[in-house]
């Protein structure tokens, strides 16, 4: 063993050693927190326990699903304790601890909803406690201020960070940090939600009413989490905290939404659904036209959390569908359907006053059909994962340095694609692999102003009998009151494979990477500085480079009826690749005006020896300069919100010469001859730039508290290049630019009961 | 700074950004013309082909084939032992001819193709013919595709005559070729199917309501497949390339490597969306197989297949 990892290890033990002999002349601190309004107790509130004699964070434990706490064994002295929970106001108490202390009770209240607040990496103490590099939080109030294309949406007010890009303006799909949409983990409630997208891409699964917040981590993520290789989406639902029934329904000119909560039986429940109304337009304008086609969206979620003592049960069900039928000709039709289905629940319970201990078990199913005919040939496409998983956590508070989180996991997948074309069944693909996990890492705190997260992911695939494992890292160090330094690393495999259609999200498929090729690994660092001044401005610089191997790419080129289905032949295998950049965030959180200024400079690059004969390529998705600016403005009972967004132009590949040469099969030579594309990806589309607007005000409708929201998406209609289309039937004619979406209004009201 | 102030100093602020977004971007990167195209397809079994030698083009320019011909080349082929010269067409210009018009092409050989250019350009690529594709058998089944309801004739057995005993109603039952397939045999890549409508003058046997009149002009009486590699030695003929009726002649090609990676790596007719990519990613550098140039040198065995085909009942 090295001389180093030995003293390491022992001074880890010393700390230990030395936490367990600091027990004597001890006292005890109990007490109750609860909702300074109704007194409800409140369950999981993280209470704090700082000494000011020393400056040390002593303990921190969560409150039990009564709301109790108790710390033993802390010396006598003056104390701070500091009680945070989600919602509410963090509250500090100084109190002297003699030995003969009463019980606390302890009122927290719920935190003043500020229209001109614009919160978006939560409050102060949230942040300061997050040792994550690279990590987002925005709440339900920061998604209704962001200007969108008629609904309000996580996935498009992720796009406005730095560091984060959409491809087009109809893709829901996250390019974060150089990773495509495939190198993303998104979870609803913790679990994987497989295709998060309606509409081909246009809008994300989640309904915005009953999104509480949403976490992403941009990269080099914990132990926690895994499966992918570049970043994790964490959508959480909305729980109740109402003591009666209430609700709000939303109507805008893509849908109309409801989300209905309240209480039951000793617990809480909350419905929510969406559904788009376009199709009675369609189907009137269909009578005229067999073209027009049919479509409809929808989405629901039900979640049920019942708190028995120092228990807590969960239990939601998710489901999403898209429906699309086009049927211009007897003879030739289109019936598409795709969505998601999710059934889940949670048991977390308080073991004492330091661990806690969850377990989940959840089932989610992605699923598509295609059936298509063109001129009497019937073609189908059925494709469908299951993914039944359960998994475990303990986490164990160690006084008065360490909190350790151990975890374990196991799913199970059925992947399943069966094509056919003209009645003959071209791939039947049934594959049931499964995948077991452990994590552990513990939250070192060694000083006041020095936090480390060290952790590390075991793997075991059955596909392949493959184990890895995968080492993690975060740090945090203040400078001083203002400025602190973040760091993270960690090495990352992914297994399951997400082939991913631009534009047409309908088409998306998972595939498992089997014992022909390795998973996919990535190496990620993250360095920042970040600075906040008091918690009205902050800024953070961050710079990133992330190493990939063992890359594929779906093979576009590959015979159509290719059955005989391994990752060799569905996919380009053995690519590298690399993302770096810096990122820079500035950010005003309070005050009548709030909003952000975010800049990435970036590249991108992939090899693969079977593309761009094996020379490396940046992706479309490289983009040098990425600039945001979002501001919201509070004036009365108006809200306003602007959203920019100025990017260098994607790549795309150029032709450089045309040539004649004849269709091998039948000797045809092309009256037009073909175009010779040039470097894969060697040139750029004009510059993206887009101006969005919100106003927003609140109004009374029949006593009730109401608002109406105005948006004006792509403001001045700056028609975007999308990419280019080369007319390889006539190559005489120009190239087609096709442009993005144009200038969109939408109007919507929503109110409350 | 009050809240109006500050608006329109963002909206300020970001206008003065677009001004400088105003570029123009290039889609043609010319670099690239000049260089010397080759077209030469062998079949087995028949005599070796013309080969045409050409060059690209400046592509912001209409294609015009007669500039983009290749002259005074010296061109030949090589293998089985052999080396067969070529000479100019006396009748087209870029295009070469055997000086051994009665050479066969040998199954299961590797040949080279050796161009070199008056400017002393030298192209080549090699090939290995696949061997003959064997016996195969022309089905018709029935519409779900579980049982053979009928039989071709073959041009082997019974000439000209199969157009007469080969007659199908469009979309009545389902076209399937089946022959030998050997997935161990590496000489055996993949197949493309090539149709032939000969009855120039006949009627169309499709009439979808959505079509107008431009896109009927649109469809072509010769058409070819994608590539299949017929893991269970089955090619099923859509109903969807066939537009008109009468007379049709089918060949099933047996392909070597580079005709098969050219065919399966050609931009897509539609190089926008691409399943399983970005937009725009279809427009991707196909896989010629030649050395200091582009174009293909490729071989196939092939066979043959005659049938007719009438419209079906108003």
């Amino acid at each position: 063993m090295f001389p180093k990892v030995r003293m390491a290890i022992l001074g880890w033990i010393a700390c230990l050693l030395v936490t367990l002999s600091s027990n004597v002349h001890a006292a005890n601190l109990a007490g109750v927190v609860v909702d300074d309004e109704d007194n409800a107790p409140l369950a999981f509130c993280v209470v704090a326990i700082t000494s000011t004699d020393t400056g040390n964070v002593d303990q921190s434990v969560l409150t039990r699903t009564d709301g109790g706490f108790t710390v033993t064994d802390l010396p006598p002295g003056r104390y701070e304790l500091k009680f945070s929970y989600i919602g509410y106001d963090s509250l500090t108490l100084p109190i002297a601890l003699t030995g003969q202390d009463e019980p606390l009770v302890v009122r927290m209240v719920v935190k003043a909803i500020e229209m001109e607040e614009q919160v978006v990496f939560g409050d102060r103490d949230q942040v300061e406690e997050e040792v994550q590099a690279g990590f987002v939080k925005l709440t339900s109030d920061d998604l209704a201020s962001i200007p969108a294309i008629g609904e309000a949406d996580p996935i498009r007010a992720l796009q406005l960070l730095p560091g984060v890009q959409a491809a087009s303006d109809i893709s829901s799909g996250l390019y974060v940090r150089g990773g495509g949409p495939d190198q993303n983990l998104v979870l609803l409630d913790q679990v994987p939600i497989y295709n998060p997208t309606h509409a081909f891409g246009l809008f994300s699964t989640f309904n915005p009413a009953m999104v509480d917040q949403v976490t992403l981590f941009k990269g080099a993520y914990p132990a926690e989490y895994g499966g992918r290789l570049g970043s994790v989406l964490d959508v959480r639902s909305r729980g109740n905290t109402a003591n009666e029934v209430s609700g709000r329904v939303g109507i805008s000119t893509i849908a109309a939404r409801a989300q209905v909560e309240g209480p039951l039986a000793g617990g809480t429940w909350s419905l929510g659904g969406r559904r788009t109304y376009l199709d009675p337009i369609l189907n009137a304008l269909r009578r005229n036209n067999s073209e027009i086609p049919s479509y409809y969206f929808y989405d629901g979620n039900a979640k049920y959390t019942l708190p028995r003592g120092n228990n807590k049960f969960e239990f939601w069900l998710y489901r999403s569908n898209d429906v699309l039928r086009v049927e211009p000709d007897p003879d030739t039709f289109l019936n598409l359907t795709w969505g998601n289905t999710i059934a889940s629940s949670a048991w977390t319970r308080v073991i004492g006053e330091r661990v806690v201990a969850n377990v989940v078990g959840s089932w989610s199913r992605y699923r598509s059909d295609s059936d298509f005919q063109v001129l009497t040939t019937p073609i189908s496409i059925e494709n469908e994962l299951n993914d039944v998983s359960g998994q475990a956590s303990l986490s164990v508070a160690l006084p008065p340095h360490h909190r350790l989180k151990l975890g374990v996991a196991a799913s199970t997948y059925r992947f399943e694609f069966l094509q056919s074309f003209n009645r003959d069944v071209d791939v039947d693909f049934d594959r049931r692999p499964k995948e077991y996990s452990v994590y552990a890492e513990d939250l070192w705190r060694p000083r006041p102003e020095t936090t480390l997260r060290l952790g590390a992911r075991a793997r075991f695939l059955d596909d392949g009998n493959r184990r890895l494992v995968e080492p993690r890292l975060s740090l945090r160090q203040k400078i001083n009151d203002q400025w602190q330094v973040k760091a993270a690393g960690g090495l990352y495999y992914q297994y399951l494979q997400l082939v991913s259609t631009e534009g047409f999200a309908a088409a998306d498929f998972y595939l498992p990477i089997d014992d022909t090729t390795d998973p996919s690994r990535s190496v990620q660092s993250v360095l920042g500085l970040e600075w906040d001044a008091g918690g009205t401005w902050s800024a953070a610089v961050e710079g990133y480079y992330t190493d990939l191997q063992s890359l594929v790419l779906f093979d576009t080129e590959a015979p159509v009826d290719e059955s005989q289905v391994d990752a060799t032949t569905i996919f380009l295998t053995g690519g590298t690749g690399y993302a770096t950049g810096a990122e820079v965030f500035i950010q005003k959180k309070k005050g009548r005006v709030t909003g952000w200024l975010g800049y990435t400079l970036g590249w991108t690059r992939r090899t693969f020896a079977e593309v761009n004969e094996g020379n490396e390529f940046a992706p479309k998705y490289d983009r040098r300069h990425d600039f945001k600016a979002v501001m919201s403005v509070s004036r009365g009972a108006w809200d306003f919100g602007f959203n920019f967004v100025y990017g260098t132009g994607q790549a795309f590949t150029p032709a450089s010469a045309i040539f004649g040469l004849r269709d091998p099969a039948t000797g045809l030579v092309p009256e037009f001859g073909e175009y010779l594309p040039a470097a894969r990806n060697s040139a750029r589309l004009l510059p993206y730039h887009r101006l969005d607007f919100s106003a927003r005000r609140e109004f009374s409708l029949f006593g009730l508290p109401a608002r109406w929201q105005f948006q004006l998406f792509n403001a001045y209609s700056n028609r975007n290049d999308w990419f280019v289309q080369y007319n390889i039937n006539d190559p005489g004619q120009l190239p087609d630019v096709v442009k993005q979406l144009p200038l969109i209004p939408s109007l919507g009201v929503e109110f409350e009961f | 700074m009050n809240s109006r102030t500050r608006i329109l100093g963002f909206l300020i602020g970001i206008s003065s950004l677009v001004p400088s977004t105003g570029c123009e971007r290039d889609l043609f990167n010319a670099n690239e013309v000049g260089v010397v195209v080759v077209d030469a397809v062998l079949r087995v079994d028949a005599r070796f082909p013309a080969i045409r030698v050409g060059r690209t083009l400046d592509p912001t320019q209409p294609f015009d084939p007669v500039a983009a011909v290749e002259e005074n080349a010296d061109v030949r082929i090589t293998g089985d032992g052999m080396e067969l010269f070529y000479v100019r067409s006396p009748d087209q210009r870029g295009v070469y001819v055997p000086g051994d018009p009665a050479a066969l092409v040998m199954p299961d050989t590797m040949y080279e193709l050796r161009v070199l250019t008056a400017d002393d350009e030298l192209i080549t690529a090699r090939t290995r013919t696949p061997p003959r594709v064997g016996a195969i058998d022309w089905l018709v089944l029935n519409d779900d595709g579980t049982e053979v309801v009928g039989e071709f004739t073959h041009f082997e057995d019974v000439g000209d005559q199969v157009y007469e005993d080969n007659q199908v109603v469009y979309s009545d039952g389902l076209l399937e070729a089946r022959f030998a397939r050997d997935l161990s045999d590496p000489r055996q890549i993949a197949y493309e199917v090539g149709l032939f409508s000969l009855d120039l003058d006949s009627d169309f046997v499709i009439d979808p309501e959505f079509f107008d009149e431009e896109d009927f002009d649109d469809l072509d009486r010769i058409i070819s497949s994608p590539m299949f590699v017929a893991e269970e030695g089955e090619i099923r003929l859509p109903w969807l390339a066939i537009y008109f009726a009468g007379r049709y002649k089918f060949y099933v090609y047996s392909v070597d490597r580079n005709w098969f990676d050219l065919v399966r790596s050609l931009p897509e007719a539609e190089a926008g969306f691409t399943v399983g990519g970005n937009t725009g990613d279809g427009f991707d550098r196909p896989l010629f197989h030649v050395e200091g140039g582009i174009g293909l040198f490729g071989s196939a065995s092939v066979d043959s297949i005659g049938l007719t085909v009438l419209p079906r009942d108003p």
